[in-house]
């Protein structure tokens, strides 16, 4: 069964357990590093949580019959962890973004490009897992409305608070545009005087990266003071949005978890 | 050389290329995510040699650079492989291209030596405004206005350098000077001194100059009540260092001025601020005129330095803010710098001015300024209550409203233990969450505390509830919140590198510069007339 899988920048994708490393044979180790630094030097905010980046480590054995064996076989891995961005469990449904960090050869006494342990270490660039797919929600446009407004009851199963990405479209000009999590009081405030106009019916408000874009231009000057990218928390919710003209809303997530 | 082309009309994935003078008449590439193009000319604008690299070859050529609000490209560090064998000079000029556009031109002034044994070798260089500060002029201009002025700097004092005169790059600036007199100053220090005039509405607009990348001289206009965006604390950016500074704060000046024809001084007036000592105490500079006509239009300018300087300057540096270069340069002008959400106490009035406060909604009740009964600061807001005094209150509107607010304070004091205040925070909707003030304990000031959760806050409103002779002392309004914190700031120094296709930022906001009041002191002007600019700031 294919458990592991590298994604490249292209979205390329790597099997790790297709022949290459077996993970439930005996030999194979995961080991995993997490740190709570939020005192120590090195910790980052990441989006809103406060943690260092974590060390995903992969220990294996390997034996060929044949240097050149050996050779392609390692050739094949190091390329594929180098340019690998992203490493899914598809089993679980959960990928985080990866960087090459190690490798690690350590030979057999009279094994040299034979047999070897092996070690692979990653950096984890994020501090969570998150699902490979979104939990999304939406509100249809009612016609011509003057104002939407209403709840929408988001259940987050993951075990960090996620960073939900926000997608209007617009049938009629709308200047403000509010989104608030009643249990936690925080949301965004947004007031662009261009929402609905021709040609600018998208606007798009995403808490992963901290901007928001109407018709794929960045326009973060228009987050109001004291405003700004928030968080879906775990558990239930209720978003409450207010948008002074007729819209459709998605609202997207992914759920997160520690491993 | 990396990469070598070997052969015409190839394509070439993550290359280096040398010697092109224009790339596109030369060479065939794939499209590439980003790249960089250096070309070096002697000082006579003959094409001397070039660097081209794209994608992941950027990595193999370092380039820095620092531009200022004042001045523009300040600074120009290349840095690559000594086997690349480029020969700069200095004085060379360097243009310098990211993903096919033109950003700068400068000069070479740092190389190193030649039997350097480093394997890097870094080129150092800076904008053409530099050729402006070795020019030094003795010229008075008279009857004219700062674009003549401007005009005359460049294109016939300035002949003889590098840098051009267009006029589609001055913002129009409808101040005509009487008389602007430059003794024996260097150009570059001329335009500070009509930088700081034009800056005259410094609240609402800032002027910016430099040297572009065509070298040619602008001083443009910087709107300051536009946001230009928005960054965030765990998004963009990390640990920003924030600091408000007392110290640049000037809240009295002493002018004295040299009498003509003898080095005896004399003191002609002073100004001040009451506000601002109240707040942050006396903060008194000396300045001496050493050539005035006219102590009125003296006491101007010193009241526009006041102006200036009265608060404290907030300075916001942070670091390793990325931005693809697909976005272009940051420009100057104004940014929301939002730190991260945490629980924050805002100072909404520290009850030493009323200038906030709509006292519309009072006429039976006095308010004043006390400066006996403090809490913070060096005033508090007296009320004395009067018959008909019950539901008057006074009242600041936010706009823009304050969002997601969770709580406020205010600190009271009063001289019967009574009720006879209720805190009213109303939101844009309407709804309104009010506290009655209930004092069981007379003469101390006392801190109330109130908690709620407001998407927003348009209105707070103070409320009396009595028609009895009452006497209560108010001082400081806090507003707690659990959200950013957001500061709107000026940019006005970038440090930047190329990165993996990126701009990798340190940018620093809001710090004044600390020559501007050396600038207007030095004004030169013994008519006076170019004071009298100042005087309705």
């Amino acid at each position: 069964m294919i458990r592991w899988q590298l994604l490249d920048i292209n979205d390329t994708i790597f099997q790790l357990d297709d022949g290459i490393f077996l993970i439930n044979s005996d030999n194979f180790k995961i080991d995993i590093k997490l740190e709570e630094r939020t005192f120590l030097d090195g910790a980052v905010f990441d989006g809103l949580d406060r943690m260092a980046s974590k060390e995903l480590k992969f220990k294996f054995n390997k034996a060929f019959t044949s240097d050149s064996a050996y050779c392609s076989y390692f050739n094949e891995i190091i390329t594929a962890f180098r340019s690998a961005v992203k490493i899914q469990d598809i089993v679980r449904g959960i990928e985080t973004a990866i960087e090459f960090s190690t490798l690690n050869i350590k030979f057999e006494d009279g094994c040299f490009l034979r047999t070897s342990e092996n070690s692979i270490s990653l950096y984890l660039k994020d501090v969570y897992w998150e699902a490979i797919y979104y939990n999304t929600y939406n509100v249809s446009s009612s016609g011509e409305q003057a104002l939407t407004s209403g709840n929408i009851y988001i259940t987050n199963n993951g075990w960090l608070p996620s960073n939900p990405i926000i997608t209007l479209n617009a049938n009629t000009t709308a200047i403000n545009i509010l989104f608030v999590v009643i249990q936690t009081n925080k949301g965004i405030a947004v007031k662009d005087l261009s929402f609905g106009a021709v040609g600018l019916t998208e606007y798009i408000i995403n808490c992963e990266t901290g901007f928001i874009t109407l018709g794929g231009i960045k326009k973060n000057e228009n987050i109001q003071l004291l405003s700004g990218p928030f968080q879906i928390p775990v558990g239930n919710s209720t978003l409450y949005y207010e948008i002074d003209g007729d819209v459709s809303i998605e609202v997207k997530f992914k759920e997160k978890a520690y491993l | 050389m990396i990469g070598a082309i070997s052969g015409a009309g190839h394509i070439y994935n993550n290359l280096i290329l040398r010697g092109a003078n224009e790339l596109k008449e030369n060479y065939v590439f794939a499209e590439p995510e980003y790249n960089l193009f250096l070309q070096f000319f002697t000082v006579s604008n003959l094409f001397v040699d070039s660097v081209y690299v794209q994608n992941e070859a950027l990595t193999l050529i370092d380039l820095d650079f620092e531009l200022n609000i004042i001045g523009g490209l300040k600074k120009l560090t290349i840095s690559f492989l000594k086997s690349f064998s480029v020969k700069l000079l200095n004085q060379m000029k360097v243009k310098v291209w990211i993903n096919n556009s033109h950003y700068f031109t400068g000069l070479i002034t740092y190389i190193p030596n030649e039997d350097t044994t480093e394997t890097v070798i870094n080129y150092e260089g800076e904008g053409f405004i530099s050729q402006l500060d070795g020019k030094i002029i003795d010229l008075v201009y008279e009857n004219k206005t700062i674009v003549e002025i401007l005009t005359d700097l460049i294109n016939v004092q300035a002949a003889d350098t590098d840098v051009i005169f267009n006029s589609d790059f001055i913002d129009p600036i409808s101040i005509t000077l009487t008389k602007f007199e430059v003794n024996k100053k260097s150009i570059r220090k001329a335009i500070d001194q009509l930088l700081e005039i034009c800056n005259v509405n410094f609240n609402s607009e800032e002027f910016e100059y430099g040297v572009n990348r065509n070298n040619i001289f602008y001083f443009l206009s910087i709107d300051k009540t536009a946001v230009i965006s928005s960054y965030f604390e765990g998004y963009h950016f990390q640990k920003p260092k924030v600091k408000t500074s007392i110290k640049s704060i000037i809240n009295k000046i002493i002018i004295f001025r040299t009498l003509e024809g003898s080095d005896v001084t004399e003191e002609v007036s002073s100004i001040s601020d009451a506000v601002s000592i109240d707040k942050y105490g006396l903060k008194e500079k000396k300045i001496t005129y050493s050539n005035f006509y006219d102590t009125s239009t003296v006491e101007d300018m010193a009241e526009f330095i006041i102006e200036k300087f009265k608060n404290p300057s907030l300075s916001i540096d942070i670091q390793n803010l990325a931005s693809t270069i697909y976005d272009g340069l940051l420009p100057f002008g104004v940014y929301r710098v939002n730190n991260k959400p945490d629980n924050y106490t805002r100072l909404i009035d520290d009850c030493t001015e009323l200038a906030a406060w709509n006292l519309t909604s009072i006429s039976n009740t006095t308010i004043t300024l006390e400066s006996y009964y403090i809490y913070s600061g060096r005033k508090s807001f007296k009320g004395v209550t009067a018959a008909g005094s019950n539901g008057e209150y006074i009242q600041i509107e936010f706009d823009p409203y304050l969002w997601f607010q969770t709580g406020f304070s205010i600190y009271v004091y009063q001289e019967t233990a009574s009720e006879i205040l209720q805190i009213e925070i109303e939101d844009s909707w309407g709804a309104i969450e009010t506290m009655k003030i209930n004092c069981v304990q007379a003469n101390q000031f006392i801190k109330y505390s109130g908690s709620y959760n407001k998407y927003n806050v348009k209105y707070l409103r103070i409320k009396f509830l009595t028609n009895e002779v009452k006497i209560v002392y108010i001082d400081r309004v806090d507003f707690t919140n659990e959200t950013w914190s957001s500061n709107d700031s000026m940019l006005r120094k970038i440090k930047c590198k190329i990165q993996n296709g990126q701009f990798i930022y340190d940018l620093n906001f809001g710090e004044l510069e600390k020559s501007a009041v050396d600038n207007l002191k030095e004004l030169n002007d013994k008519t006076a007339d170019i004071y009298s600019i100042f005087e309705n700031v």
